[in-house]
C-alpha cells in the first residue's frame, strides 16, 4: 500500500481498475466477433474469472474511498457509477462467456452476417459508453442510447423469426439466442451511459 | 427576569461596600507623593538643582545659611550598591530556579525553597550585624586584599581596602538580601512556562544545558522583573547598609572606598535634622527620590511580568 | 533491513503506579503513515512519547520492555540521540515565543550542529518551510516573532522545526486537533507529500476514526491500555476484526 496524497490520486486509483476490467470486457467480444465469423469455438472462462476479481477490488476501492476522503456532490455520485459501471462491465463479460458457450456446442455452425454486424454495433456500444463517463463527455453517451434502439430491432425480428415458424433450423435458433445475448450486451452498455448523464456535473 | 435583576442589585451593594477599602490605597499613594513633595519643596527651592550635583554633606551650625547639602554622593553610593546587589545574585538566582526546578529530586527542592523563605523572613538588622562582624572582615581580608594586589591596575580595585565597611561590602551583603525576593520572582516565571514549551525543546533533541538555555530565553521577561524588583529593593534598604557601607560622602571609581546611600543617610542624619534648618527637607528630597527609583523599578518589571504572560498565553 | 521502522516488544508503562500501555506490540513500516487511533485517556499519546523517550520527562514514569528504531533498542540509547532522527509535533502549536519566525526552524540544525555557513542554515530553513506548506506565506517576514502568526500557522512552523531536522521519523499527537479545517487539510496534505517524496516514517495520533482513515497507511487501534487491533487502514475501515474496534468506528465508545 502507498501512501496517496488526495482524492483524485485516489480516484485516479480506481479507474485504473476499471479501466484494466474494460479492456477484460472489450477482449471478450472482440473475440466473440472474431468466433462468430469463422464459427470457431471459444473458450472464455478466464476472462470472465479475471473481470469478477477486478469487480470485487473496485467495489473495495470504492467504499474506502467513500469511507476515506467522506465525498459528496457529484463526486459521490462519480463514485456511485464507477461501481456500477464495474457491475455492468463484469455482466458484459459474462454474456460474452454465454456467447462463447453457445456458439462452442455447435462447433462450425454459420451464424448469419448480420449477428457479427450486431455484435460490432454492441461492442462499439461499449466502448463509447466508457469513453464517454473516463473522459467526462455527456454528449458521447447520449448517442449510445439511440444505437440500442437498432440493436432491440435486430432481436425483435430474429425473435418473431423464430416465433413465426413450425421449425427452425439450427442457425437461426442459435442467431437468436446469440442476439438475445447480445441484446444484454447492449443494455448494460445503455446503463452505462445513463450512469455517466446522471453523474457527471452538467459543465 | 427578577432573579437577575436582584442578582445584579446584590452584586452592586458588594461592589460599593468594598470601593473605601481600594479607595483608601489610592489615596494613601497620593498622600504619599503630597507629603513628600510638601516637605521636599523647600530644600529644592533654595538649592535647586545643585542638591544633586554635589557630593559636600557640611552642616553649618553656627551659621546655618552656609550649610552645604548635597545628595550626589548617597544618590551614587545607592545605584552602585544597588547594581553590585543585582548583578551578584542575577547569575546565582538563575542557578538556584534551575537546580530547584529541573535538577533536584523532590526533596532537595523543598529543602532549598524553605531556606530561601527562611532566609526572606529574617529582620534585616540580622544581617547588617552579621556583615558588620562577619561579612565585611572577611571579604577585606581574603577577597579585597587579593583582588587589590592582583587586579590592582583596574580602576574598581585600585584603592586599598582600609576597612571592610565600603561600596563593596554594602552590594555583596545587598545582594544576599534581596536574593530570595528575585528568586520568588524568578522562579514563578520558570513555572508559569507552559509544560508545551518544555517539550517542545526537548523534542528537537535539546541536551540538558541547552534544554536550560531555551528555557531561560523563556523566562527572561521574568528573571529582568526580578532583577528590576531586586534592585529597587536594594535601593531601599536601611539598616543593614547603614552598619556596612562605611558612611563617608564620597563618589569615586574605586569600590573599596567608603560610600554612602540615600536610606542610610537618612537613618543616620533623621534625628539631628531639625537642629538644622533645611536639612529636614533635604532629607525629605532623598526619600522622594528613593520613592521614584523604586516606582520606576517596580512599574517596568510589572510591565515586564505582564508581557511575559501575554507572550506564554 | 527491517521492515518496521518502529517495533515494540511487550511494551510496558505505569504512570504513578497506572498501567498505562499493557504489553504493546506495535509496529510501524517504513516510508508510511501509522495511525495510532483511540479514545482520550486511551495510552495513544504515551505510546507515541515512549517511542522518542519523552515520557521519561513525566514524573514517577516506569518502562518496561523494548523499542526499537530501525532494529535498534533506543532505551539502552542515549535519550537525546534518538531525539534528533525522532521528531515530534505536539497538540498544541508551540513555536518559542522568544524567538523569530527563522530561528524556531534554525534552532534544531543549530543545536546539533547539522550546518557549517549560514547558506546551509538558510537552504535548511526555507526547505523545512517548504516541506510544511508554510514558505510562501511566510517568506518576507522571516524575523517577525511566530506569535503573529494564526494558530494553523504557527503549528505548521512547528512541523518546519521538527523537519528542519531531517528526521527518519516524524511523531504527530494529534497535530491538527486544535487548528481549522483548512489549516488541517494543509497539515495532512504536506505530512502525505513527505512520505510520498522524502520517505518519512510517520506516526500519527488521532481520536477521529475519520481523521484515521483519511491519511492512514496503517491502523493501530489502541483502547483502554491495549492495541486492540492493527491492519491496513482498509482492513480497519471497511472488515474490523474487532467489536471494540467496530464500535469505536461507529462512534459508540470513545
Amino acid at each position: 500500500m502507498s501512501t496517496t496524497l488526495s482524492a483524485e490520486e485516489d480516484l485516479r486509483h480506481i479507474e485504473t481498475s476499471l479501466d484494466k476490467l474494460f479492456r477484460v470486457a472489450m477482449e471478450s467480444l472482440e473475440a466473440v466477433e472474431n468466433a462468430l465469423r469463422e464459427a470457431k469455438p471459444l473458450d472464455l472462462s478466464a476472462n470472465t474469472a479475471l473481470a469478477e476479481h477486478l469487480k470485487d477490488t473496485i467495489y473495495t476501492e470504492a467504499l474506502f474511498f467513500i469511507a476515506k476522503w467522506q465525498p459528496l456532490g457529484h463526486e459521490l455520485l462519480y463514485v456511485e457509477a464507477l461501481i456500477k459501471v464495474s457491475y455492468d462491465l463484469f455482466r458484459i463479460t459474462r454474456y460474452a462467456n454465454e456467447i462463447a458457450l453457445t456458439i462452442s456446442l455447435a462447433p462450425g455452425t454459420r451464424i448469419d452476417s448480420q449477428v457479427v454486424e450486431v455484435a460490432r454495433t454492441a461492442r462499439e456500444m461499449v466502448e463509447r459508453a466508457f469513453r464517454a463517463l473516463l473522459e467526462k463527455k455527456r454528449d458521447i453517451a447520449k448517442n449510445v442510447e439511440e444505437l440500442d434502439a437498432v440493436i432491440d430491432r435486430a432481436y425483435r425480428a430474429a425473435l418473431q423469426g423464430v416465433a413465426s415458424k413450425e421449425q427452425v433450423p439450427r442457425e437461426e435458433a442459435l442467431a437468436c439466442i446469440i442476439l438475445r445475448q447480445l441484446e444484454r450486451v447492449a443494455d448494460h452498455a445503455t446503463y452505462i451511459a445513463r450512469e455517466v448523464l446522471r453523474a457527471l456535473a452538467p459543465s | 427576569m427578577s432573579a437577575s435583576k436582584t442578582m445584579y442589585r446584590s452584586d452592586k451593594l458588594l461592589y460599593y461596600s468594598l470601593l473605601p477599602f481600594a479607595a483608601i490605597v489610592i489615596a494613601a499613594f497620593i498622600m504619599l507623593f503630597a507629603i513628600l513633595g510638601y516637605v521636599s519643596a523647600p530644600a529644592l527651592r533654595k538649592y535647586g538643582i545643585s542638591l544633586f550635583t554635589t557630593t559636600k554633606w557640611a552642616p553649618n551650625e553656627a551659621n546655618p545659611s552656609k550649610s552645604v547639602y548635597g545628595l550626589l554622593a548617597p544618590l551614587f553610593g545607592t545605584l552602585v550598591s544597588s547594581a553590585i546587589a543585582v548583578l551578584l545574585a542575577l547569575p546565582v538566582t538563575v542557578s538556584i530556579v534551575l537546580v530547584i526546578e529541573e535538577y533536584s529530586p523532590e526533596r532537595l527542592r523543598e529543602l532549598i525553597g524553605s531556606i530561601i523563605e527562611v532566609m526572606a523572613g529574617l529582620p534585616t538588622i540580622v544581617y547588617g550585624l552579621w556583615g558588620l562582624e562577619v561579612l565585611a572582615p572577611f571579604l577585606r581580608e581574603h577577597v579585597y586584599s587579593p583582588l587589590h594586589q592582583l587586579l590592582g591596575f583596574i580602576p574598581l580595585f585600585s584603592c586599598k581596602p582600609i576597612t571592610g565597611f565600603n561600596l563593596a561590602t554594602a552590594g555583596v551583603l545587598l545582594s544576599i538580601m534581596i536574593l530570595p525576593y528575585m528568586v520568588a520572582v524568578a522562579r514563578d516565571a520558570y513555572r508559569s512556562i507552559p509544560f508545551t514549551y518544555k517539550e517542545a525543546a526537548l523534542t528537537i533533541g535539546a541536551t540538558r544545558y541547552e534544554y536550560a538555555k531555551i528555557m531561560m530565553g523563556l523566562a527572561k521577561p521574568g528573571i529582568i522583573a526580578a532583577a528590576l524588583l531586586g534592585f529597587g529593593r536594594a535601593a531601599g534598604e536601611t539598616v543593614a547598609v547603614a552598619l556596612v557601607v562605611g558612611n563617608v560622602p564620597l563618589v569615586s571609581g574605586c569600590l573599596f572606598k567608603p560610600a554612602y546611600t540615600i536610606s542610610s543617610l537618612i537613618a543616620n542624619q533623621f534625628s539631628m535634622a531639625p537642629l538644622y534648618p533645611y536639612m529636614m527637607s533635604v532629607l525629605f528630597t532623598g526619600g522622594l527620590v528613593l520613592l521614584l527609583i523604586g516606582m520606576a523599578a517596580n512599574t517596568v518589571a510589572v510591565i515586564m511580568i505582564a508581557r511575559a504572560r501575554k507572550r506564554l498565553g | 533491513m527491517e521492515r518496521d521502522a518502529v517495533r515494540t516488544e511487550n511494551l510496558n508503562v505505569w504512570i504513578h503506579g497506572k498501567h498505562v500501555l499493557k504489553n504493546i506490540n506495535f509496529r510501524a513500516a517504513v516510508s508510511a503513515i501509522t495511525v495510532i487511533m483511540g479514545p482520550s485517556g486511551s495510552g495513544k499519546s504515551t505510546l507515541l512519547r515512549s517511542i522518542n523517550r519523552l515520557i521519561e520527562i513525566v514524573p514517577g514514569t516506569k518502562v518496561e520492555g523494548k523499542v526499537y528504531i530501525f532494529g535498534r533498542d533506543i532505551y539502552s540509547d542515549d535519550p537525546y540521540r534518538v531525539r534528533r532522527y525522532v521528531t515530534m509535533v505536539s497538540q498544541t502549536p508551540n513555536p518559542f515565543p522568544h524567538m523569530s519566525i527563522y530561528e524556531n526552524v534554525a534552532i534544531g540544525p543549530k543545536l546539533h550542529r547539522l550546518v557549517r555557513s549560514k547558506e546551509e542554515l538558510d537552504k535548511i530553513v526555507r526547505w523545512a518551510l517548504e516541506k510544511a506548506m508554510l514558505w510562501d506565506e511566510v517568506k518576507d517576514r522571516l524575523n517577525d516573532p511566530p506569535t503573529r502568526l494564526s494558530g494553523g500557522q504557527q503549528q505548521r512552523l512547528c512541523l518546519a522545526r521538527a523537519l528542519a531536522l531531517k528526521p527518519r521519523i516524524l511523531l504527530l499527537d494529534e497535530p491538527t486537533a486544535n487548528i481549522d479545517p483548512v489549516n488541517a487539510r494543509k497539515i495532512e496534505e504536506a505530512i502525505k507529500m513527505l512520505v510520498k517524496e522524502e520517505g518519512i516514517t510517520v506516526i500519527f495520533v488521532t481520536h477521529t476514526p475519520a481523521q484515521a482513515v483519511r491519511v492512514a497507511d496503517f491502523i493501530a487501534f489502541i483502547y483502554n491500555g491495549e492495541l486492540v487491533e492493527y491492519g491496513p487502514a482498509r482492513e480497519i475501515a471497511l472488515n474490523p476484526r474487532h467489536r471494540l474496534t467496530e464500535m469505536y468506528l461507529r462512534g459508540e465508545i470513545g
